[in-house]
């Protein structure tokens, strides 16, 4: 799906929230929005254990009674919309995408020619809550736009809000009119859905969604002419590669990966990325609690 | 008094040769049903394999181009599957086959139950197998029926006119 984001409608008014919610059995959802579910950032859904809510980075149980088989499997059936195969692409990578929100799934798996093509026993369902966090990074965007944009990675462990960051960095590099192409796999970044809603990723803003990051990268290189490309969690070799290739275009790179701290790695993709020499520049995300700290730095040091 | 007789003996066998004629109508429906069917899972099944879009959308399409009841199927199937996450998809596959297809055989309906058991549950190539195997299904069963329904109309015709002229002759 290439589309021309053109996001002058509010998006306050689209609510992942209440898609989130609305996945969950009818009796939970009181639960959940009594124990702070708008400051909830995953549901997490194991089998035989109480549901609980990330709140702040630690959970919360919303309901005493345990989670079972027969709702995680009603639970993801809806979120695919009882359509297996179609979800099959990314459930091979452990998630299922449902109208932007990303749903992590963890069971018993069915392979077929070394690819999971099903899950015969479900045991967990994680199911992440994005949000658009405007100003969340400011001086780090500002700094970006000040010098002119140099390539830019941005680290941080799991659960940091890199992905929260990179589509902050996107809307802002994207509303002062330089043209970006969004290689957005997971569809985490526009969360777009049927309805056409969407995160604001900035008027200059052109958007790939559902097709692998490497493959979306070289259509965007041939079909938009971008003068950033952006991809969020470069994990696969194939992904660093194709970074390489649009390096050699001479488009610049923005990009996420799980990395508490590259420069202090001493191999892993964060740091190989680095070493290739792709970025010269590092926003390093920390999380103190509740809060998230983002640390602009050069590379090399 | 003969009038009287006449005009009941056209009645008792007009009302015979009727309930003949509504059983071969029947198998006639049940007949333009199975075609239907077979229709809509076939452009179901090339659908699938050319877009492999989810079965929400893919049902809505399909139901554009198939005819008769098969397109009310998919269309309510796909206005149920709103109730995804209270009921789940074989239930509402199941209720809508039982609801939709009454002058299907038992057999029939059983087998496309089965077949919503499997939908939504596995990857593209079981589905589609899963799809052509109840495709393959009810054309054996249209096959039999295209086969027997010209001598099975010849009998119930026969025999409710036969009928009906037995009730004449003891009524007079």
């Amino acid at each position: 799906m290439l589309c021309r984001i053109d996001c002058l409608r509010d998006v306050m008014d689209m609510d992942k929230r209440d898609l989130a919610l609305d996945l969950l059995p009818g009796a939970w959802r009181d639960a959940a929005e009594k124990v702070g579910w708008a400051e909830a950032e995953e549901i997490r859904l194991r089998l035989g254990r109480a549901p609980a809510l990330l709140l702040a980075g630690s959970e919360r149980v919303f309901r005493q009674e345990p989670v079972t088989e027969e709702q995680l499997q009603r639970i993801l059936e809806k979120a695919t919309g009882a359509s297996m195969h179609a979800a099959v692409q990314g459930l091979s990578e452990g998630y299922v995408s449902y109208r932007g929100l990303r749903i992590g799934v963890c069971g018993t798996a069915v392979t077929r020619e070394g690819k999971v093509s099903a899950f015969r026993h479900l045991s967990s369902l994680a199911v992440r809550i994005p949000k658009e966090c405007r100003g969340i990074c400011d001086e780090a965007a500002e700094a970006l736009l000040r010098w002119g944009f140099r390539n830019t990675l941005v680290s941080g462990p799991p659960g940091a809000g890199k992905t929260t960051a990179l589509r902050e960095l996107i809307r802002r590099l994207s509303d002062s009119g330089l043209r970006l192409g969004v290689a957005d796999e997971r569809n985490e970044l526009s969360a777009q859905d049927e309805t056409g809603t969407c995160f604001d990723l900035g008027r200059c803003s052109d958007v790939i969604c559902g097709v692998p990051k490497a493959e979306a990268a070289m259509m965007l290189l041939r079909g938009m002419n971008p003068q950033i490309l952006a991809m969020d969690e470069i994990t696969a070799r194939k992904d660093g590669e194709a970074l390489r290739r649009v390096y050699g275009c001479g488009v610049g790179i923005l990009a996420s990966v799980h990395s508490a701290d590259p420069r202090k790695e001493t191999g892993g993709q964060a740091r190989t990325l680095l070493d290739q020499g792709l970025f010269s520049q590092l926003l390093i995300i920390r999380q103190e609690g509740a809060r998230r700290r983002y640390t602009l730095e050069k590379w090399p040091p | 008094m003969a009038a009287v007789k006449v005009l009941g003996a056209i009645l008792v066998l007009s009302g015979s040769a009727l309930f003949g004629f509504r059983i071969c109508s029947a198998d006639r429906d049940r007949l333009n049903l199975l075609r239907e069917l077979i229709y809509a899972l076939e452009q179901l099944q090339g659908e699938l394999e050319l877009r492999c879009a989810p079965f929400p959308d893919l049902f809505l399409s399909v139901s554009n181009r198939a005819q008769g009841k098969a397109c009310g199927f998919l269309r309510d199937v796909t206005e149920k599957m709103k109730r995804l996450g209270e009921e789940s998809f074989a239930e509402i596959w199941s209720r809508q086959v039982q609801r939709a297809f009454p002058a299907l055989s038992e057999e029939e309906r059983d087998e496309l139950s089965r077949l919503g058991m499997t939908l939504g549950k596995m990857d593209l190539e079981a589905e589609l197998r899963a799809l052509a195997g109840c495709r393959a299904y009810l054309g054996l069963r249209l096959s039999d029926l295209q086969e027997q329904l010209p001598g099975r109309r010849r009998l119930i015709l026969g025999l409710s006119a036969a009928a009906g002229l037995v009730t004449v002759i003891l009524m007079i």
